[in-house]
């Protein structure tokens, strides 16, 4: 055996960067895509996100570290003291020398294989779009018959009817016994499910059970089971006894219930309720007509003062008709004086054409004495003739005289 | 399956109660139309208060006899008082 004197530089001596490198090397070879088995301890969640622990069993322990992009994806909390199956690769951290898991998926040991299960199921059913909100279908607000698919003489059964007879005391349920656990189970609550639709009383129907482990529930992440309450046509609620884990028949029902006395109560209204909405309604309805029938007598009354004494009308027409009467009389006698005016305007008229009024204004006629003739023309006269003149008052005889006769003169003529 | 008259459901008929209240409360109607609204909303309540009082406290089983054929049994609740 040589003593490693390092006075000579030998061959086959590596830094400790290679020694680090080789073994990350033979590390990435043959510890890739490891499942191992063990239980968190030293569990470390710093700001950055990712997950430090320790992963031990009863012989060793490695160091682990599972990076925020991978465990976001979990769908539990690890926790010191749990007993996990992770995947993922032994590597050396180069910085300090020291080897750790870098873990890509963990699930919880034990129930793991089965939860897998579940959520790949799960997964593929929601890519179906069986989970989605459209597909729900609203629950009766009054069934008459209420259809129960769960086992016979349990606790369930009887919180459900029990709680559905306080609220509803006529409903009838009707109840299809069927296991809820076990190898069965599956298949029984699917016949279930498919004799209360063929029986077809049901308006909705409550597929459930009490509490349990998940093993319990089994029957109720069971594929059939889940795609025969999708393909149902009467509504169904779910009431898996599991307040913290939904199952996946809680995902795809119509309605999910935390325990069968809650879904009792989800299908069933309280007839106590309705029995007070119902009186309302009543009291409301006698008060709307009562209101509406005082309003129309109000108007029939508002009305019946316009309507009058048919002898006061009569009376009122006889006032008219003296009235009128009164006023004919008058607009008679006024027309008789206006007649009147007239008359006498026309006589004035009259008078004022006379020739008697030509001489009020100074003029005379002129007439020969001998035949009464009236003189128009001075050449018609001869000297010393008689002539008679009237005035407007009296009359006088008058001779012409010795030059006159011969010339003519118009406005002579009137001798004044 | 087989209902050859669907009888009006429960909360169609409060629906049609609450469409009775409503016009007779707008005071639109006619006096004789008020008084058949009033008459048709009492038969209403009539129908859904006789509905809530029904107590015929049915609970039955539902199974499949040998031959296949469904039946319903009526069972007592064990602690319903007897």
């Amino acid at each position: 055996m040589d003593l490693p004197f390092a006075d000579e530089p030998r061959t086959g001596v590596l830094s400790v960067g290679q020694l680090v490198g080789l073994i990350r090397e033979v590390l990435a070879v043959s510890l890739r895509d490891q499942w191992v088995a063990g239980e968190i301890s030293n569990l470390r969640v710093p700001p950055s996100g990712h997950i430090y622990f320790t992963l031990k069993d009863e012989r060793a322990q490695i160091s682990a570290v599972m990076f925020r992009g991978a465990n976001s994806a979990l769908r539990f909390r690890p926790e010191d003291g749990m007993e996990v199956i992770v995947h993922g690769t032994a590597q050396v951290y180069e910085l300090r020398g020291t080897l750790q898991m870098v873990v890509d998926s963990m699930e919880p040991r034990g129930v793991g294989a089965l939860q897998l299960a579940i959520e790949q199921l799960k997964r593929r059913l929601a890519a179906e779009g069986l989970f989605d909100a459209e597909r729900k279908r609203p629950l009766p607000f009054f069934p008459r018959c209420v259809g129960v698919v769960t086992a016979l003489g349990g606790a369930a059964v009887h919180d459900m009817i029990v709680t559905m007879r306080n609220r509803l005391p006529g409903v009838r349920i009707l109840v299809r016994p069927v296991r809820v656990q076990g190898m069965e189970a599956p298949a029984e609550i699917v016949a279930g499910l498919a004799d209360l639709e063929e029986q077809g009383d049901s308006d909705v129907i409550v597929v459930g059970r009490g509490g349990g482990s998940i093993e319990d529930l089994n029957a109720f992440n069971d594929e059939r089971v889940v795609r025969a309450i999708a393909a149902a046509r009467i509504p169904i609620v779910s009431a898996v006894g599991h307040e913290v884990d939904w199952t996946i028949a809680d995902l795809v029902a119509d309605c999910r219930a935390a325990t069968p006395t809650a879904a009792a109560a989800i299908v069933v209204p309280d007839a106590g309720e309705l029995a007070d909405q119902l009186a309302f309604l009543s009291s409301s309805l006698s008060g709307a007509t009562q209101r509406l029938v005082a309003r129309r007598r109000e108007t029939v009354r508002a009305l019946a003062r316009h309507i009058r004494d048919p002898r006061q009308v009569l009376r009122s027409l006889q006032m008219r008709i003296d009235e009128l009467s009164e006023r004919s009389i008058r607009a008679a006698n006024v027309s008789v004086i206006r007649q009147r005016d007239r008359l006498g305007r026309s006589a004035g008229q009259l008078q004022a054409l006379s020739p008697l009024a030509v001489l009020d204004r100074g003029y005379s006629i002129t007439r020969r004495s001998a035949d009464g003739t009236v003189i128009r023309d001075a050449r018609t006269l001869r000297p010393d003739e008689s002539l008679r003149l009237t005035f407007a008052t009296g009359e006088a005889t008058v001779r012409v005289a010795a030059g006159d006769g011969k010339r003519t003169r118009k406005k002579e003529k009137p001798t004044a | 399956m087989s209902e050859p008259v669907q009888v009006k459901k429960f909360e169609e008929r409060v629906a049609e109660l609450e469409a009775l209240v409503r016009r007779l409360e707008s005071g639109e109607l006619a006096l004789e139309e008020a008084l058949a609204a009033f008459e048709t909303g009492i038969a209403v309540v009539r129908d859904l208060t006789v509905r809530l009082d029904e107590t015929e406290k049915r609970i039955e089983v539902l199974t499949r006899s040998a031959a296949g054929v469904l039946e319903t049994r009526a069972v007592a609740l064990d602690d319903e008082a007897e």
